[in-house]
């Protein structure tokens, strides 16, 4: 099981309301994107559910387990989550090789060493970075930065995978690449994803669904095919150009 | 490409900086080279031993100051911790006066019998002539190093990096252990390394606290050398001077060689703030600690220092035993108002060519093609890491009577002094301006040229005025050190030119402890008011 559900969550910042009432509910293994303009709320969205920032009111669901409810005061740190990210950044550990990078989310679950090696193994062949295992971060190129941090985030097998524009830094041809790569991924392994973009080529190419975002509203949620034939609205209509 | 009239400059430039900062340095050691028998010196027993002696002093401060250091940086920065920004501003505080003013305050402190912590307590408990007392205010006055680095570190920390952390199912100790501390490793690093080159230069701690039970460190042994032995004391002096010369260029060597090798780039563009750690149950006792630390090394120092300077006799503090009694005794005297015109005079023109010198170097460090303008930017940083007692002895060397070079000797004229100052300080101007200048985009200055106006009409008036406001924060910056400047001016001042520092480590060490510590409330003073000022005016700048 690993739907997640966000219900009447809001969130504001110092008096300013980032998202005033919202609810969404994301599907067993379905990959939901997040579209919409820069300071929309959608990254705030991720960030809620992956327990880095706390929602002002509402509750939060992942699986069978409440991770978050304001009322009952329930707010499970994000370690104790089950979920994998990518960042925008890749947040990479500097001082790591990329094996150290890999295997430490393994060592925080106490997996035994012969295990780590061969899930490691594993994944970076999957992710076709074998060979680089010893480098350090800052030798990489900006594309084998992005399959460390999807390694990393993968190597656990989390319910729950969530990408934070995880594209943006990439030039086009890699992108592209990267865009196959998480489509291959979808395809091999029973998980959900959410995906923060602000691309619509990336989101509806990647996409079961994607709710468009504006000011921290839902304005309209649904396979790509629903939105372009039937767009809701003018906002819809201008953000998507048709 | 440089034009006619920017050669001409740029050569100037590089004269001015040959002559200031590499030429006295490179004297000592020319003038060594003949007598090369004085070398034996360099493993005599006593300088052997302040060599240890500095070399202890060092290590253990700089273990201290890492013990509360680290903590303070980690709690002043990511933590919800009461009074936050009070302790941010006020335990950097030291950073800003003059070392050798803490050793006057902890004399006060913790003399021997009469020190008000003895008198308040109703025995002898504490004395602060001893090697821990050496340590302990080598640490209050530059454990601000390690705060300040570190947390700019913790603080400039892309928080994603212990996000993702947690996220991969690390505990907020595994984070903190795996992630952020040895990511902070080069900045812990090399903050150690600046802070021991600090304890080694370091002179006023050591000649008021160490000098009377006979802890002599290498730069009080110099200095003894050469204020007793004339011609002869002062070879000694520059013998024992290679000792400090080595560990100078060794220690900056090694930093800049690590600040290149890992300096990991761990911030992002993207504005987000390191989340702040809830201490939960641990806020108050945590709060206690730091307020702590702010009476022990702020308060309490500076606090003895200005009721001191009130008190006919020392150590005594009933209420007809208080009075403005020094503060008239020091205006009375003619050296008072000739230390306060030559510091600020000095000061003020110091800051000045630091400011135009520093302009040029910058300018020509970050314009004129070749390998050239990185060795100029060299030379004139070079001194900085250099201990004030070398530089003066290389400017004895360089300028003295008997040594000038062609006979010609500034010894005991303000200019001597002068001299001293920019070379130490231009450092601090370079290294401001150039990052200023490396921020305004060249396609400004092209866009003057395409419009018509000459190079020099460029400079003076595109680059020029975008620099300038950054400008006066390095005025503030280069020139309040040398108002109370110790190290240097003490083996080069002559009579009539007394500095506000001599003036104050005179009182001290012979003849009116009380006086120094009323002149040294003023200089507390005036150096607040000027670092006040200073962030003034770079926060309303930025």
């Amino acid at each position: 099981m690993n739907r997640v559900v966000l219900s009447n969550i809001s969130k504001t910042f110092s008096e300013t309301s980032v998202i005033p009432t919202l609810s969404l509910s994301i599907g067993e293994n379905e990959f939901l994107s997040l579209l919409g303009p820069s300071g929309c709320g959608k990254t705030t969205i991720i960030r809620m559910i992956a327990g880095l920032e706390n929602p002002t009111q509402g509750s939060i669901q992942i699986g069978e387990d409440c991770v978050f409810d304001s009322e009952k005061g329930i707010s499970i740190p994000p370690e104790k989550r089950g979920l994998g990210m990518v960042f925008q950044s890749y947040a990479l550990w500097p001082h790591m090789t990329v094996l150290e990078n890999i295997a430490f989310p393994l060592k925080c679950q106490k997996v035994s060493p012969s295990q780590i090696k061969e899930r490691c193994e594993k994944i970076l062949a999957q992710v076709q970075l074998g060979g680089l295992e010893n480098r350090k971060p800052n030798q990489l190129s900006g594309g084998q930065q992005q399959r460390v941090a999807l390694a990393r985030a993968l190597v656990y097998q989390p319910k729950v995978l969530l990408l934070d524009e995880p594209l943006s830094n990439l030039d086009a041809n890699l992108r592209e690449e990267m865009c196959e790569q998480i489509g291959q991924i979808k395809k091999q392994s029973p998980i959900s994803m959410i995906y923060v973009t602000h691309d619509q080529n990336e989101a509806v190419r990647l996409s079961d669904r994607i709710a468009i975002l504006n000011k921290g509203k839902i304005e309209q949620i649904g396979t790509p095919s629903e939105l372009r034939e039937k767009p809701a609205n003018e906002f819809v209509r201008n953000f998507l150009k048709i | 490409m440089l034009n006619r009239l920017q050669i001409k400059l740029y050569s100037v430039t590089w004269i001015l900086v040959f002559v200031i900062c590499i030429l006295p340095l490179l004297s000592i050691l020319i003038r060594l080279v003949p007598r090369s028998e004085l070398l034996s010196l360099l493993w005599e027993r006593a300088v052997l031993k302040s060599l240890l002696l500095t070399l202890q002093i060092g290590f253990s401060a700089l273990f201290l100051a890492l013990m509360i250091g680290l903590p303070v940086s980690y709690l002043i920065t990511r933590t919800n911790i009461p009074g936050r920004t009070f302790f941010q501003t006020w335990l950097l505080f030291p950073y800003f006066i003059p070392s050798f003013l803490f050793a006057i305050s902890w004399v006060v402190l913790a003399l021997p019998q009469v020190g008000l912590l003895n008198r308040l307590a109703g025995k002898d408990w504490i004395s602060i002539y001893t090697f821990e007392g050496l340590v302990f205010v080598t640490c209050n006055a530059f454990f601000p190093i390690i705060v300040t680095s570190v947390s700019k570190g913790l603080a400039s920390m892309d928080p994603s990096l212990e996000e993702a952390a947690r996220i991969c199912g690390g505990t907020p100790r595994k984070v903190f252990f795996k992630i952020t501390l040895p990511c902070q490793i080069p900045v812990i690093v090399g903050a150690s390394i600046l802070f021991f080159l600090l304890t080694l230069s370091s002179f006023g701690i050591p000649a008021i606290l160490g000098n009377p039970s006979k802890l002599f460190v290498l730069t009080t042994q110099i200095y003894t050398f050469s204020k007793m032995g004339g011609l002869d004391g002062v070879n000694k002096g520059f013998v024992v001077s290679l000792w400090l010369m080595t560990f100078a260029v060794a220690l900056t060597t090694v930093g800049s060689w690590l600040n290149r090798k890992y300096q990991v780039k761990l911030t992002t563009g993207k504005a987000s703030r390191p989340s702040l750690m809830s201490l939960g149950k641990w806020r108050i006792p945590c709060f206690v600690l730091l307020a702590i630390l702010f009476l022990l090394f702020v308060f309490l120092p500076l606090g003895a220092l200005f009721l001191s300077s009130f008190l006919k006799v020392a150590g005594v503090l009933q209420l007809d035993n208080f009075g403005f009694h020094n503060y008239h005794y020091l205006f009375q005297m003619n050296e008072t108002v000739t230390a306060f015109g030559n510091s600020f005079g000095l000061a003020f023109l110091g800051g000045l060519i630091c400011c135009g010198l520093g302009f040029l170097v910058s300018y020509f460090a970050t314009r004129a093609p070749g390998r050239s303008p990185r060795l100029l930017e060299n030379a004139a940083t070079l001194p900085f890491s250099m201990p004030g007692t070398v530089i003066a002895l290389a400017l004895i060397v360089s300028f003295g009577t008997g040594w000038g070079w062609g006979g010609l000797s500034i010894m005991g004229t303000p200019l001597l002094l002068l001299i001293a100052y920019v070379s130490k300080d231009l450092a601090i101007a370079v290294q401001s301006i150039i990052p200023a200048m490396g921020q305004i985009d060249k396609s400004l200055e092209e866009a003057g040229r395409v419009s018509g106006a000459s190079s020099f009409e460029v400079t003076n008036r595109i680059l020029f005025p975008l620099v300038f406001p950054s400008l006066q924060g390095v005025f503030l910056l280069s020139a309040l050190p040398m108002i109370s400047e110790l190290t240097m001016s003490v083996l080069l001042f002559g009579p009539g030119t007394e500095t506000l520092g001599t003036l104050i480590f005179q009182l001290q060490d012979y003849s009116n402890p009380l006086a120094a510590c009323a002149l040294a409330s003023v200089v507390v003073i005036v150096l607040s008011i000027g670092m006040f000022f200073s962030r003034w005016l770079s926060r309303s700048t930025l």
